[in-house]
């Protein structure tokens, strides 16, 4: 039998991580209502925004059960979707708000990928600051949600060389950025950008987040690179080194 | 809140990464040539049909042609970016039952009849060559016997089952999995092609006559074959002839056209609305071919002699009982002819056999997809788009692709079928042309579509730059189509090869005008799922 879902996305969330811990199953939010649920700054006026679709990461080996439980939440599939790419993906509708849920399961793959199967227990409700930060600077079309959501997470937590639920681990960041040239051209970029947003749009705060700001990007120059990544950098923005994502409108037939 | 319990369309994007990028999709082109097993015969095939025709020339004339035809597809590709390809691009532009008399027929009914031909080819043209090879090489009887038993009828269909069965692994592991076994599979291809190339030229013409003697058991085994063939009247040395070039094009053709294959799964290949990316892969994969096509023939006719091989196709084509081997005379046959070698032998052999696997997976790929294509569009039945969130797959269109050839294959191999199937390089050219007229009136007829595509921005002199190439398609494959329909060694000059050839096209109007019927009905107007492209 499926149940109301909440107009408020970061309420409906929570609804859902507290009925998938019930039923024993690891689900982590990640996106703009990852960053509402986790940074308590994200309610004041410079980062607060409305959130639209709910995305979520869980575990490959949950997959049937996440997929029982959104339906009995009242969701709808997008059956073939969820059939052809079910091992990675799965899309979800709340018709009732027009809203979209998706659930990554294992690796979040979009402009680039992460494996996140075993980083999904550091925080209890959202992934782990260091893989929000990630996530959130590695689309290649960055847009202003995406960097308000960056400056809020900068503002409420510390910089940190450990993982857990209130610190951004700068070593994790830095050893990403150091095996893989992509991710490392893809967030560095993003940073040096996010930075311009900081000093010519929110304009606040500025100097905590610039400086925390510099010391991850020094923590990844810093950092030695691998003989792969060496090589890549030869070949450098002659090959593209992210993937693009369908972004393109589409029409779903629902419950077909 | 209750589930909805009706159908209704929501505008929502799914931020999905697309499976196969430039290098996968070049591979997977490539694999589909397959060039060892298409053009097995055409070494001799050629030399027969006119010993002054150059099966290289022919190769250089189709590949332009299959140039020009891997340019329009980029361009309708980066216009239409879904899988279903002719289907898509034949119903959105000319007509939805055109749609499906080209696009589906071909990928679903012709594909269907590959996969009941790749049965009896696995077992009779590689793994009963392979043992039969390694049997006189190792004065072993078991093995002699094994090769033996692979041309029988139960030989066949144990293959075919375990060929289905391992392609339909291939479908449940997922084309991001299948793609990192393609690479084995592309390896041991070029592992074989390189042998089948390089080990006749290793040992040179005297060598090989000798190797050639050897396994024949008589001294003049060589001179005999050309002997014997002039006996009959036959001219294995003739000058150059151009005509007989052009007579031979099918034959190269029937390899290279399939440079357009991925068109049938755009939707699950990286760039796709990417002019550049796609003429990257298409274009890369049909120079590739035709590379391995002239290198094969080039190689073949210095080591083994352009007498013998006319001479050997001739004693084999015509049916003479002079012909000695105890198979037909493939050219990876008679390349491995060339080594003594267990080892060697065995690499052209297993080259042959995994990357022909890929044949039968490919042709279900297509036509699967093409089936979701048509019923999505509500015009075929609704199971053939149902996925399995078990096995990722669309399991009704994959497995009916494999059960419906698994039924008529023992049709086939009883009785006088298979020669109708021969008409399937035909079909495609009849695709092929129906695919050109959609080029060519793409800007007219959906301008739209045309605008936000890529190849709007090429034209000449004012026309539009797909329109010209659909146009050199046009007449390309309407020459090819009549060299194959009135050239009897190509198999259609024949009533019941062209009934059946005119069937599987026809048969498509009743089924479209009938699901158009019953969705009428229902309250559905079909007519709405063409004005636009698919979703993704």
């Amino acid at each position: 039998m499926s149940s109301p879902t909440h107009a408020d996305a970061v309420t409906e969330a929570m609804r859902i991580l507290e009925m998938a811990d019930e039923a024993g199953i690891t689900l982590r939010l990640l996106g703009g209502v990852a960053i509402g649920v986790s940074c308590k700054e994200s309610t004041q006026p410079e980062f607060s925004r409305v959130y639209g679709d709910i995305d979520f990461i869980g575990l490959g080996d949950d997959g049937k059960k996440i997929r029982q439980l959104l339906e009995t939440l009242g969701y709808a599939p997008n059956k073939t979707f969820n059939g052809l790419h079910g091992r990675e993906r799965l899309v979800y509708y709340d018709l009732e708000h027009n809203r979209q849920v998706d659930v990554f399961l294992n690796v979040f793959r979009m402009c680039h990928t992460f494996d996140l199967r075993n980083r999904l227990r550091i925080s209890p409700f959202a992934l782990s600051p260091a893989d929000l930060l990630l996530t959130k600077l590695q689309a290649i079309e960055i847009n202003e949600k995406d960097f308000k959501d960056a400056a809020c997470l900068l503002k409420s937590k510390n910089l940190a060389r450990k993982d857990d639920p209130n610190s951004i681990n700068v070593e994790y960041i830095s050893e990403k950025c150091a095996k893989d040239w992509g991710i490392y051209k893809t967030i560095t970029k993003n940073l040096k950008e996010l930075i311009h947003y900081v000093e010519n749009q929110l304009k606040i705060h500025q100097d905590e987040l610039v400086s925390k700001t510099n010391e991850i990007i020094k923590g990844i120059e810093e950092k030695p690179k691998t003989t792969s990544w060496k090589m890549r950098e030869r070949i450098g923005e002659r090959k593209r080194w992210y993937d693009l994502p369908e972004e393109k409108r589409e029409r779903v037939p629902i419950g077909g | 809140m209750a589930k909805s319990d009706k159908t209704y369309f929501l505008r929502k994007s799914t931020g999905l990464i697309r499976e196969w990028n430039v290098t996968d999709v070049f591979m997977y082109l490539v694999l589909t040539f397959n060039v060892p097993i298409f053009l097995a015969l055409a070494y001799t095939q050629g030399g027969w049909m006119d010993p002054g025709a150059s099966l290289p020339l022919a190769t250089i004339f189709v590949a332009i042609g299959t140039t020009f035809l891997g340019i329009m597809y980029s361009m309708l590709i980066a216009s239409m970016p879904r899988s279903g390809g002719d289907y898509v691009f034949n119903s959105r532009i000319l007509h939805p039952v055109i749609g499906m008399m080209t696009g589906v027929n071909f990928t679903v009914i012709w594909q269907m009849v590959w996969n009941i031909l790749m049965s009896q080819y696995f077992a009779n043209a590689v793994l009963g060559p392979w043992f039969t090879t390694l049997g006189v090489i190792f004065h072993n009887e078991s093995l002699l016997a094994t090769g033996a038993w692979f041309l029988t009828i139960p030989a066949i269909l144990a293959i075919m089952i375990a060929l289905y069965l391992v392609n339909i692994m291939m479908h449940v592991v997922g084309l991001r999995n299948y793609a990192k076994f393609q690479y084995l599979m592309f390896a041991f291809m070029c592992i074989s092609f390189i042998l089948i190339v390089g080990v006749p030229l290793s040992i040179g013409h005297l060598g090989w006559v000798n190797n050639f003697n050897t396994l024949v058991g008589s001294p003049d085994a060589y001179s005999k074959v050309i002997s014997t063939a002039v006996g009959y009247g036959f001219e294995p040395t003739k000058p150059f002839s151009l005509s007989g070039t052009l007579l031979l094009m099918p034959l190269p053709y029937g390899a290279l056209l399939a440079v357009y294959w991925i068109a049938e799964n755009a939707g699950e290949i990286k760039e796709a609305g990417s002019l550049k990316a796609n003429l990257t892969h298409i274009l890369g994969s049909n120079v590739f071919g035709a590379v391995i096509i002239i290198a094969t023939s080039l190689a073949l006719v210095s080591v083994i002699g352009q007498d013998f091989l006319s001479s050997l196709g001739y004693l084999f084509f015509t049916g003479k009982p002079e012909y000695m081997l105890a198979q037909p005379p493939y050219a990876y046959f008679l390349a491995s002819i060339a080594s003594n070698n267990s080892i060697i032998i065995s690499l052209i052999f297993f080259g042959l056999l995994i990357s022909g696997v890929q044949i039968s997976y490919n042709t279900v790929l297509a036509g699967s997809r093409n089936l979701m294509a048509a019923s999505f569009d509500r015009i075929f039945f609704e199971k053939a788009a149902h996925v399995s969130e078990r096995f990722h797959m669309p399991t009704y269109s994959v497995l009916a692709m494999y059960i419906i050839p698994m039924i008529l294959t023992p049709v086939y191999l009883f009785t006088g079928f298979g020669t109708m199937l021969l008409g399937a390089t035909m079909a495609n050219a009849i695709l092929f042309i129906a695919t050109s007229v959609s080029a060519i009136i793409l800007p007219w007829r959906r301008p739209e579509i045309y605008r936000a595509s890529p190849a709007s921005k090429y034209s000449v002199a004012g026309i539009p730059a797909i329109s010209i190439i659909g146009a050199i398609n046009l007449i390309f494959n309407l020459t090819v189509a009549s060299i194959i329909f009135t050239t009897p060694a190509y198999g259609l000059v024949n009533l019941p090869s062209q009934v059946f050839l005119a069937a599987t096209f026809l048969l498509w109007i009743p089924v479209y005008y009938g699901f158009r019927w019953y969705r009428a009905k229902q309250g559905i107007n079909v007519d709405l799922a063409f004005k636009e492209i698919p979703p993704e």
